[in-house]
């Protein structure tokens, strides 16, 4: 469980990033957290991992304060970062550097990935691209079974086979006791395996519902007309793509994109349909 | 308290990450210690064999090169990049600093042993084709060297403080600090000198003549004779204590403080 509770942080005195942050994340589950440029998504995850420190509030993971950084909490919490650094190592040096200070590290699963993802063993990582290197440290961090698994912008710089590669390899590694937290821009890459969505504005997640809360309350719809009963449209390729209230119970494909852009545009449109009964 | 936990398993992989992510320039450095003895031992060898040079040089290296390493020990801290990677491993602040100070400190101490006394060796070989006479084999034998020695793993912690403290130009930041603070020490002492001994002096500094004989304790004692038998002994066991005890161990908690205060 990773939970946040009235947590206050500010990187200047004038204007706090999070103001009173309440946020609980549940075990078994791909989070997706969804937010603009500056919204605060890395900062959050860095709060989570103890890499910042709250100037309020209360932060608890697995029953851990990160801000202790306890060692016993650490092996349990992995993050890859947006901006990452790798040593001047090849990936099997790699691998026996930083196995050992994870106690459930799979070295088959990371040889497994490894191929997957098409790399080489004895490659060094100083002389791979950024693309390369990213997939070594999302093979080393799905292999080494920590509880909590942050993934900063996980698809930046990967290419399209791999981005594919990396959906699979992610699904298969969700159980019920990790979580899982994807904090992304590139909402399509994360389609279908992100579930619940948590968007964050101005240091507020003002959006967090499971796919099928999402579901059961909204349908989207593209058309050549905007619909009379949307709660948000935007132009799309041959007309509108809408929001517009499941009235009568069937399903439709989520666009990540188009809730992303109606959550942030009208937060407390898209929340009525949570907080009043919807006519079916 | 979990900053405190100390596993000496994780403190030799936090070792084994510090030497592997600096392997590059550790390689580069011990070269050039070894050149440097190399070139030294040979030029030794032609001016007569006198091996103070070599002790000398092997001083200099332990404690610039010891210190200038220690000042970017925690440089990796200062980058968001590899900040986070280090922060994230898993390893109390205390097995961070430990790894820290064991490799800078008896490690570098070893490393320098051994790797000056491998240039001396080919420099000793090879002395054997050119020269009648060499120094021998450098080997810190002396007391005052191994003196420098045990100074160099007190003082280094300053340098490691440092090292976590400033985010830039750590050694040059920190040698500045340690120059400041001596000189504002010394400026303390020459004040309480001359307030304490003021009816001793004539003018700012200067003292008056006969100052042994005129300044005479409370039983007839003079006060200088007094200083040397009683203050001074006094005075210079507790900079004995300041260097070898207060130092080492102030700067060792604070830095382990900084550390676990450190955001990145």
């Amino acid at each position: 469980m990773v939970e946040l509770n009235e947590v206050t942080f500010s990187y200047t005195r004038k204007s706090p990033l999070f103001d009173r942050l309440d946020v609980k994340l549940e075990p078994g589950t791909i989070y997706g957290l969804l937010g603009r440029n500056g919204a605060g998504k890395t900062t959050l995850l860095k709060l989570i991992c103890g890499l910042l420190f709250p100037r309020s509030g209360e932060i608890t993971v697995l029953g851990h304060d990160p801000a202790e950084r306890d060692p016993k909490l650490q092996q349990e919490l992995m993050l890859i970062a947006e901006e990452f650094a790798t040593p001047p190592m090849t990936v099997h040096q790699y691998r026996s550097l930083y196995a050992p200070l994870y106690p459930r590290f799979d070295g088959a699963e990371f040889e497994r990935h490894i191929r997957e993802f098409d790399l080489d063993d004895e490659a060094r990582l100083d002389e791979m691209s950024y693309g390369q290197k990213k997939k070594v440290l999302l093979a080393f961090g799905l292999a080494a079974h920590t509880r909590v698994l942050i993934l900063d912008e996980p698809t930046n710089a990967l290419d399209i086979p791999s981005k594919g590669q990396f959906r699979r390899l992610l699904a298969g590694s969700s159980d019920e006791e990790r979580i899982i937290i994807v904090s992304t821009h590139q909402v399509r890459d994360m389609e279908n395996l992100i579930d619940p969505i948590a968007i964050l504005e101005n240091g507020r997640v003002i959006f967090q519902h499971t796919l099928d809360e999402i579901v059961s309350r909204m349908r989207m719809e593209t058309g050549s007309d905007e619909p009379a009963n949307a709660i948000y449209s935007e132009r799309a390729m041959g007309g509108y793509a809408s929001i517009v209230p499941n009235t009568d119970g069937r399903d439709s494909r989520i666009d990540l994109e188009l809730l992303f852009n109606a959550v942030t545009t009208d937060p407390g449109a898209i929340e009525a349909l949570y907080t009043k009964e919807v006519a079916r | 308290m979990s900053t405190l936990t100390l596993s000496p398993r994780r403190v030799g992989l936090l070792i084994r990450h510090d030497l592997a992510s600096q392997r590059k320039s550790l390689t580069t450095g011990f070269l050039v210690i070894a050149g440097v003895a190399f070139g030294i031992f040979l030029l030794a060898s032609a001016t007569g064999g006198r091996s103070a040079v070599l002790a000398n040089t092997f001083v200099n290296i332990l404690l610039i090169g010891g210190y200038v390493t220690s000042s970017v020990a925690f440089s990796e801290l200062h980058d968001p990049k590899t900040g986070t990677h280090y922060m994230m491993l898993p390893g109390s602040t205390l097995e961070k600093y430990t790894a820290k100070l064991l490799v800078t400190s008896v490690g570098w101490t070893v490393a320098v042993i051994v790797v000056f006394a491998v240039g001396t060796v080919l420099g000793y070989l090879v002395s054997l084709v050119f020269f009648a006479e060499n120094p021998g084999v450098y080997l810190p034998a002396s007391r005052g060297v191994w003196i420098s020695i045990a100074t160099y793993l007190v003082t280094q912690s300053i340098f490691l403080f440092g090292s976590i403290y400033f985010r830039k130009v750590a050694f040059l930041r920190t040698a500045l600090s340690v120059f400041v603070v001596a000189i504002s020490l010394g400026i303390v002492y020459l004040v309480a000198i001359r307030v304490f001994f003021a009816p001793a002096f004539v003018g700012t500094f200067e003292t008056v003549r006969g100052v042994e004989q005129m300044i005479t304790g409370p039983n007839g004692v003079s006060l200088t004779d007094f200083a040397v038998e009683s203050i001074f002994p006094v005075l210079e066991t507790l900079q004995r204590i300041l260097l070898w005890v207060v130092t080492p161990v102030f700067f060792w908690v604070a830095g382990v403080i900084r550390l676990r205060e450190t955001e990145v």
